[in-house]
């Protein structure tokens, strides 16, 4: 049966059918958030939750730091949850709870779910809220799992796989509306989805690496150079997790091995920079392609994150490389 | 029935007061437990009432001052110490101290020593009983430091919108630290608060534990969600040089300065529920 209204979904309707999925795998479950099953709900998600029998809806009332703790609440209480929020940065209400409650109940290893679905406002237009696009320091404060919605793979990734029972899914404001990204050949290698880490192993082509959220100028680079004949490996990062990009890092670090590592962040705090480090310590020296003007993150404007692609170009075609950020 | 029952509790709490005396000894001679212990000298009254109102299956959700709340669920004085000493007991086993403590065996499930922290929480543990269809409520224990808060309205505001069956028990003792309530803040009126958000709103005062524990189980059958201020005392202040004259500081945490340290360890006032308790014995037997 096609789920979809048509044959390319978008990342919202893709994105509900996994969610609808994982609340019907559950003996009962919470699913709660502002404006949930209301008008145009989230960004459109979350459609015909309230239809599954097993699922309480609850529109609850404008009290992000509350809503933490009240999902926090029931997952102690052996109820499987889903806060559903927009936007992002409604979670620096909720830090005393992904912080300190969180760390409180991992003492005793509670065995229901509190899921964090967040959308992620980065069109730019939304002035100082767009400027926190970065789940970086969500996860270094609150040690929490973040994974990033970004193709088909990621999503089934997110919500199939055994879970915390608190974690993070962050979704693109961006992305929900276009086609979602078929991924149906990857893996996920320590939270990062890549074709095939055996096709990575076998030969020396340059590998191109997302970290982050936003897809659309990853996208938009990897089929310039495909049109220039470059032929490369495309990775994307699925969780962030310093341990895991450490492991990556490892793995993919093979002699000669040209890396370019794209992550439009707006933050100082980037796990990226440690993945570059890792790369280095293994003698390559990467192409990091991250923002470097920081005034312009908060005007409100189309958030643009514009590649110098001779950079990119010369990165990929000069035998010898040196470090290289732009 | 009554007088057993008086006697009972007059009983438990003199056992929370001394253990408590006890502990607080114990604690500051030998000078070894280095955590911070928030005692809890005149606020027995109210902990013994919510401990005998609690149902087989109703949660405890506790704030950093539960020292008298575990005493009257049943912890012993070596095992507070224990828990204080970061040594595994049956109370908690987490190592978590004193301003965290848990007692998850009898219903004490979630301690949190960050101002108000509990109450969201506790709005989801009792929503989650609803859900379960648990005939339990949730007793979430805070104090007027914490109804500062914007999650004291925000929990309000959610518990009544979803019904849940939950009793926010704010202990007013007046203090946040060294400062009054009249030196941080106009006062709160916490019934108009409770009574504009649809929660019920109770006042106690007095400190008469058989009086608040036999209206604590009619608020629990059916008067939910609620909001319950007791008024009272945190015994064990002090004086200090204030200008030209004196001025009294109320006990916060740690050792107590003066006031309650004396012989007999009762203060011979109604802000003192092991002496109105005492006298309301007196009472009993004068009327047989």
């Amino acid at each position: 049966m096609n789920l979809f209204h048509n044959e390319c979904p978008t990342s919202s309707e893709y994105i509900n059918v996994a969610l609808r999925d994982y609340l019907a795998s559950k003996k009962r479950s919470v699913f709660f958030g502002q404006n949930v099953i209301s008008g145009s709900r989230v960004s459109g998600l979350g459609a015909q939750v309230e239809e599954l029998s097993t699922v309480t809806c609850v529109n609850a009332p404008n009290s992000e730091n509350t809503l933490f703790g009240f999902g926090f609440g029931m997952a102690m209480s052996g109820v499987d949850c889903i806060y559903l929020m927009k936007q992002h940065d409604f979670s620096l209400l909720g830090f005393d709870h992904l912080v300190n409650t969180r760390r409180l109940m991992l003492n005793r290893k509670p065995t229901s779910t509190f899921l964090i679905v967040m959308v992620v406002v980065d069109s730019g237009y939304e002035g100082p809220q767009s400027n926190l696009n970065n789940l970086d320091d969500l996860h270094s404060i609150s040690g929490i799992k973040v994974n990033l919605i970004g193709d088909s793979l990621s999503v089934h990734h997110c919500f199939s796989k055994d879970m915390d029972f608190c974690e993070i899914i962050a979704v693109s404001q961006n992305s929900l509306k276009r086609p979602i990204q078929k991924a149906d050949k990857g893996e996920i290698i320590n939270g990062f989805n890549c074709e095939s880490i055996v096709d990575i192993l076998q030969d020396s082509n340059p590998i191109l690496i997302n970290f982050g959220l936003s897809t659309e100028l990853f996208e938009n680079t990897s089929e310039t150079l495909k049109l220039q004949r470059f032929v490369f490996h495309s990775v994307r990062q699925v969780t962030i997790n310093k341990q895991d990009n450490l492991n990556f890092a490892e793995k993919i670090a093979t002699a000669n091995r040209k890396i370019v590592v794209f992550d439009s962040s707006k933050s100082r705090n980037k796990v990226s920079e440690g993945f570059c480090l890792e790369l280095e310590k293994k003698g390559i020296s990467p192409l990091y392609l991250t923002r470097d003007d920081e005034d312009s993150w908060m005007r409100v404007s189309h958030d643009k994150f514009t590649v110098n692609e001779d950079l990119l170009n010369d990165y990929l075609l000069e035998p010898t490389r040196g470090k290289t950020k732009c | 029935m009554k007088d057993f029952n008086a006697i009972l509790l007059h009983k438990q709490l003199l056992y929370l007061r001394e253990t408590q005396y006890s502990i607080h000894e114990e604690v500051y001679s030998s000078n070894s437990i280095k955590i911070p212990i928030h005692f809890a000298f005149g606020h027995e009254a109210i902990a013994l009432a919510v401990a005998s109102s609690l149902g087989p299956r109703d949660k405890l959700l506790l704030s950093h001052r539960n020292i008298h709340y575990h005493l009257a669920l049943g912890a012993s004085k070596e095992e507070l110490l224990a828990e204080y000493s970061l040594q595994m007991s049956r109370i908690s086993g987490r190592r978590l101290g004193s301003m965290n403590l848990d007692y998850p065996s009898k219903g004490a499930i979630y301690t949190s020593n960050i101002l108000a922290n509990n109450l969201s929480v506790a709005t989801g543990v009792a929503y989650a009983a609803t859900i379960k269809n648990e005939k339990s409520i949730t007793w979430c224990v805070t104090g007027d430091g914490a109804i500062e808060e914007g999650s004291f309205y925000e929990s309000l505001v959610l518990a009544s919108a979803i019904n849940s069956p939950v009793i926010y028990l704010v202990e007013n003792n007046r203090w946040s630290l060294a400062s009054e309530i009249s030196e941080r803040r106009k006062e709160i009126r916490l019934d108009s608060l409770s009574k504009s958000l649809g929660l019920n709103y109770f006042s106690f005062s007095g400190n008469n534990v058989y009086n608040y524990a036999n209206i604590l189980k009619k608020i629990r059958e059916n008067q939910l969600p609620a909001v319950i201020e007791v008024n009272l005392k945190t015994l064990g202040g002090y004086e200090i040089a204030s200008g030209t004259g004196v001025r009294h500081v109320n006990y916060h945490a740690g050792q107590v300065r003066s006031g309650i340290l004396k012989p007999g360890i009762i203060e011979e006032s109604n802000s003192d529920p092991c002496w109105v308790s005492t006298n309301e014995l007196v009472d009993l037997e004068a009327t047989r």
